[in-house]
């Protein structure tokens, strides 16, 4: 018989593939509300989660027609550090911590801007309404919390303050909710089916010195669905379809054109079950469906590497 | 279970360390070096140096094969010895500059959309061709073009190099109008126009700000004035003259009008149609006060008359080879909110 840690492992970390990666052109920052990786942790347990996510964006929109012959390149890189705690069987606590590097070049005039720094950080308290165990196969767990603005959002180039969406950090305290659910044996296979609602409320910054107006991020709903299929005891596929919607920035409480629009990504990936408490995971992230506001320079693909480490505060409590 | 945890936090320590500090590198050494306007009111708008490519030598089409400008489209139009050409905004929108010449004339129509704000610049400078590219810097939200042969940045609206090795330097201007594409073709049928045809893939027909030219209080990036004398977004000829600076509302000219105005001890024609969404100024200084001026009985190409029996186009040309042309006053249209931010002093013509 398995042990508990690796059932704790399908259902906190590897399951949970439908790892929203939420990172598309005017989204500042850590794709943090997409990078919360891992579900409630019960009574005890404690989770560390480590990602490299990269981001290319060099694809233009207008609306959802490609335009050709652009000029322009996006990438965003994220180191993630999450943090998992379970307080009891049904409420535990997460943290994540991020760093960010973002890279703009432009062909023409072979100018490159890089800037990187250490983002926000989320916090949150989870609560699962159906714990996970063994015999129900199952998980309902919902959570809330805040984004807290330690990252830098007023990193200067030569003394000019760079775009918002280059900053590390939005500025700006933001509310998040959270929920999730898997139910494993799907229809009485092996199929796990896990689905996911975040949505992230959005607060305002005072980035611009010679201005009382705030700057906003348009607020951002991630909704994703799909499943999961263990190869074998070591490896698990994970098929997810996810989406994105991101309302237009604000200025002053006016839209700024160019921002917000809806994504559907398809959202591949590969889980193995490494050692003594330890997974690791690759996704990839291919977008098919794209709408924009305007014209923006949004995701082309994105890829991230992850790996997990869960260990019982209570050791010799679990066989 | 004591050296996980501690596997743990020094995996976040090591994060922070070797990555922990702020960092910003730029390849573009171009915008080091004093300015003219102070720094932190200057904005990076997002696209990046040249990342809204500039135009050059532009494919022209004639007015009869224009199919995407609408009639109350705003156009740009530049006249050298009689040769006319058009700049529509669609396609100003979305490259900021085109590199341009007519004849033994090099110039460059630069056009902010988020000011509003068409002015035409030489591009021979201290006896060098350039060309002018869109750094992707803003001030007061208004275009920050920069010259390839040295880098440096000019200020669009405050007509000067504003960094770099031409800093303060200031640039000439030639005559431009802006009008509506019905006026535009309907006063110059055989001008040539600029085609879409731009070797860019571009929604040329689709304005790319949303509702940023109505919506009075939709600005994209802060301004360090604001006069609520008028509405923001409200178009204004913008007349300067040495150190004084008047403001001239389209709507004040009703059907076509002419006025006499002086500014300090210069005397200025100023010409405007808003029915056909037309303005432009002269400095008549020069000229004899007895001397009269009035609206032509046709509306044709030559849109003032004086009492002399001259007619004069847009641009100040009589019609009769023999006569003088009237001189340019040195304007530009711009939205009341930005031609206030760049010159709070300014005067509003009152009717």
């Amino acid at each position: 018989m398995k042990s508990i840690y690796f059932y704790i492992f399908i259902f906190t970390v590897i399951l949970n593939g439908n790892s929203v990666f939420a990172q598309a052109c005017c989204t500042a920052g850590t794709p943090l509300l997409g990078s919360l990786e891992m579900t409630s942790a019960p009574k005890g347990i404690l989770q560390f989660g480590f990602t490299f996510d990269h981001n290319s964006l060099t694809d233009v929109l207008s609306g959802s027609s490609e335009l050709k012959n652009q000029e322009r390149e996006r990438i965003s890189e994220s180191l993630l550090f999450e943090v998992n705690y379970g307080l009891t069987n049904r409420i535990s606590v997460t943290s994540l911590f991020s760093y960010i590097r973002q890279e703009r070049t432009i062909s023409q005039s072979s100018n490159k801007l890089s800037a990187a720094g250490i983002g926000d950080i989320v916090l949150m308290v989870k609560y699962s309404l159906v714990p996970f165990d063994i015999f129900n196969n199952q998980e309902l767990s919902i959570g809330i919390g805040g984004k807290i603005p330690v990252g830098n959002s007023s990193l200067k180039s030569n003394g000019i303050l760079l775009p918002a969406d280059m900053q590390p950090g939005t500025g700006s305290w933001d509310g998040i909710f959270w929920s999730y659910y898997s139910k494993g044996n799907f229809i009485f296979t092996d199929l796990t089916l896990m689905g996911n609602i975040s949505y992230r409320m959005n607060g305002d910054n005072d980035r611009f010195e010679n201005s009382a107006k705030g700057y906003s991020f348009g607020n951002e709903l991630i909704s994703s669905i799909g499943f999961n299929y263990p190869l074998n005891s070591t490896f698990d596929l994970t098929f997810i379809m996810k989406y994105r919607n991101a309302q237009n920035d604000t200025f002053g409480n006016e839209d700024i054109p160019n921002t917000g629009g809806n994504w559907v990504y398809l959202v591949p990936g590969i889980s193995s079950y490494l050692v003594n408490n330890l997974s690791a995971r690759l996704n990839g992230e291919i977008p098919v469906f794209r709408k924009v506001s305007g014209t923006q320079l949004t995701t082309t693909f994105s890829a991230s590497v992850s790996i997990f480490y869960s260990l019982n505060i209570f050791e010799g409590s679990f066989k | 279970m004591n050296r996980l945890l501690v596997v743990g936090f020094i995996l976040w320590i090591t994060m922070v360390i070797f990555t922990g500090c702020d960092s910003v590198e730029s390849s573009s050494a171009d915008v080091s070096g004093d300015w003219l306007i102070p720094e932190n009111e200057i904005f990076d708008g997002g696209p990046g140096k040249d990342g809204i490519p500039a135009l050059k030598s532009p494919a022209l089409t004639k007015p009869s094969n224009i199919s995407y400008l609408a009639n109350n489209d705003l156009v740009l139009i530049v006249n050298h010895n009689s040769e006319v050409r058009i700049y529509p905004h669609p396609i100003l929108d979305l490259h900021e500059i085109i590199n341009d010449e007519i004849g033994d004339k090099s110039f460059a129509v630069t056009y902010c959309p988020l000011t509003g704000s068409g002015i035409c610049w030489d591009r021979m400078v201290f006896g060098e061709k350039t060309t002018f590219g869109v750094s992707g810097l803003l001030y007061n939200t208004n275009l920050i073009p920069y010259d390839r042969n040295t880098g440096s940045n000019w200020s669009q609206m405050q007509l000067r190099s504003v960094n770099g090795p031409l800093l303060s330097t200031v640039v000439k201007t030639y005559p431009i109008i802006e009008t509506s594409w019905a006026t535009a073709k309907n006063l110059y049928p055989d001008a040539d126009v600029v085609s879409i045809s731009t070797g860019y893939s571009r929604n040329y027909g689709t304005y790319p700000y949303g509702d940023y030219r109505t919506n009075n209080s939709s600005l994209i990036f802060p301004v360090n004035n604001s006069d609520g004398r008028l509405n923001e977004k409200e178009r204004v000829l913008g007349l300067l003259s040495n150190s004084s600076t008047k403001a001239y509302r389209i709507n004040d000219f009703q059907n076509g009008e002419v006025i006499i105005d002086t500014i300090n001890s210069d005397r200025f024609l100023i010409y405007g149609d808003s029915g056909k969404n037309i303005i432009c100024a002269f400095n008549i200084t020069n000229i004899n006060k007895d001397v009269v001026f009035s609206i032509s009985n046709t509306f044709s190409s030559y849109v003032l008359s004086d009492n002399l029996g001259n007619n004069f186009d847009l641009f100040g040309n009589s019609q009769n080879s023999n006569a003088r042309n009237l001189e340019s006053a040195k304007f530009f249209i711009a939205y009341w909110f930005a031609w206030a931010a760049f010159y709070p002093d300014t005067d509003l013509y009152q009717k």
